[in-house]
């Protein structure tokens, strides 16, 4: 139990680091920003019951708040947590039960490539929605902030998929 | 209270995720000046925009007296008026060369003499042929026989029975009503009387055939009766006909006032009319 706690801190760290260091620079045409940083609590194990992984979601995205200057306070929070609330909620309806018995059960690095583009993607809109929404705080730039999310979701997903292809797909059918 | 519990724990992931969401708009709230300003617009337009209902809706209350108001402003706006109308007038008709004798007001003793007192029509006729008009002010209010009483449209009647509380008007839909009127831009004047019929219209007599007139001319009160100030709106020349055996008009007159759908009226109350009467009255030695 321990070693996996420092492992997931330790996924967690590097995580925000190349996020700040590195994919917070890769700002394409302008608008699209991958915010590869939350790839680690889409992959957060499964089973870590939802209100201690709610709590890990809500203080990675306030650390990455505190770090980045991309965005307002609150922001990186208000999505991270959302997104975690998502998945939980998408996982029943896009992931069959042939993958799993219970919702502990569920190993996302052993879901089929095309289940997985269908798991990952909803969850990524709506995470870029939220957090460019949020951002905005209003419906007067709707049209930014649809700009931004689609364009974020294709750039992170892109990013997600090479990450997920490069670190998660070891036992993936 | 077990039962609280319960519940708050099995919907502990769906509480935790409201709380967390809270905090963080609270955040953003807190330490973002862009969203501080944001939420304080919307705040300040749902404030305000709840502050105009409730005010709507508590305005409804107040209507009563609001009414009260808007007619006693209206009785003083009328009483200038016809302050201001009547010097005017007195001015017009002093030549230059006697502008040395020109008349000052005096505050004490006004140019005008009629005051207005607001009051309610709480019951009205017009379907008979002798219609009368109850107010809901009598002696104790100042209101006196003979008083005249308009609404903001026109002329209604004139009181000819006082209680303590109420008053009784013969309305001008009363065959026994007579009203010295004038053709506004003619200055020539007769007696407006209904016939019966129509509530809207009235006839007008004793205009002789030599003045021009047409349809649509105003028709106003004479001011001669001392129970009307002159001026007041009574209506228009609908149609005539010359009547060639007695040498007048037969002019319908469209009433100004529709009687049977006035709430509000005033009664005029002429200060000087005692004097103007026992004035009158001396005739009758030299008669």
């Amino acid at each position: 139990m321990i070693p996996n706690i420092i492992i997931q801190l330790f996924i967690a760290i590097v995580y925000l680091l190349v996020q700040l260091g590195i994919f917070g620079k890769m700002i394409l045409f302008d608008f699209a920003v991958p915010h590869l940083y939350i790839m680690f609590l889409i992959m957060l194990p499964m089973r870590i019951n939802v209100p201690i992984s709610l709590l890990i979601a809500f203080i990675y995205g306030a650390l990455y708040d505190i770090f980045t200057t991309s965005a307002s306070i609150g922001v990186g929070s208000f999505s991270a947590v959302l997104l975690i609330a998502t998945r939980e909620l998408w996982i029943v309806v896009s992931v069959p039960r042939i993958y799993y018995n219970s919702r502990e059960d569920l190993n996302l690095k052993q879901l089929p490539f095309n289940q997985f583009l269908l798991f990952l993607l909803p969850i990524l809109f709506i995470h870029q929605l939220s957090y460019y929404g949020m951002d905005a705080f209003g419906f007067s730039n709707i049209g930014t902030v649809l700009l931004h999310s689609i364009g974020g979701t294709i750039y992170t997903g892109l990013f997600c998929i090479m990450i997920s292809i490069f670190f998660y797909s070891g036992r993936r059918s | 209270m077990e039962r609280l519990v319960e519940l708050l724990l099995r919907f502990k992931s769906g509480l935790l995720f409201l709380i967390l969401q809270i905090i963080s708009i609270v955040m953003m709230v807190q330490l973002n000046q862009h969203h501080n300003i944001i939420l304080g617009n919307i705040t300040q337009d749902i404030s305000g925009e709840y502050q105009s209902k409730r005010d709507g809706f508590f305005a409804y209350f107040d209507l009563s007296a609001e009414n009260q108001q808007l007619l006693y402003q209206n009785k003083r706006l009328k009483e200038s008026y016809l302050s201001l109308r009547q010097e005017l007038e007195t001015r017009k008709n002093i030549s230059p060369i006697k502008s040395a004798y020109r008349v000052i007001p005096d505050s004490l003793f006004p140019v005008h003499s009629f005051q207005f007192i607001p009051c309610q029509i709480v019951n009205n006729t017009v379907d008979r042929s002798y219609n009368f008009i109850t107010i809901n002010k009598g002696y104790r209010n100042g209101i006196k026989k003979g008083m005249g009483l308009i609404s903001e449209d026109g002329v209604l009647g004139m009181v000819i029975s006082v209680s303590e509380h109420y008053a009784l008007a013969m309305s001008v839909l009363n065959k026994n009503f007579k009203l010295s009127a004038k053709i506004n831009h003619e200055n020539f004047f007769g007696s407006l009387v209904w016939k019966g019929g129509s509530p809207s219209y009235a006839s007008l007599e004793y205009i002789p055939l030599h003045v021009n007139i047409r349809k649509g001319d105003t028709i106003i009160t004479t001011g001669f009766s001392s129970i009307f100030p002159e001026g007041f709106m009574v209506g228009i020349i609908d149609d005539y006909e010359e009547n060639s055996e007695d040498g007048f008009y037969e002019i319908s007159v469209q009433l100004n006032t529709s009687i049977g759908s006035v709430y509000h009226a005033y009664a005029i109350a002429n200060i000087r009319k005692n004097e103007i009467d026992s004035l009158e009255n001396s005739i009758q030695v030299y008669q």
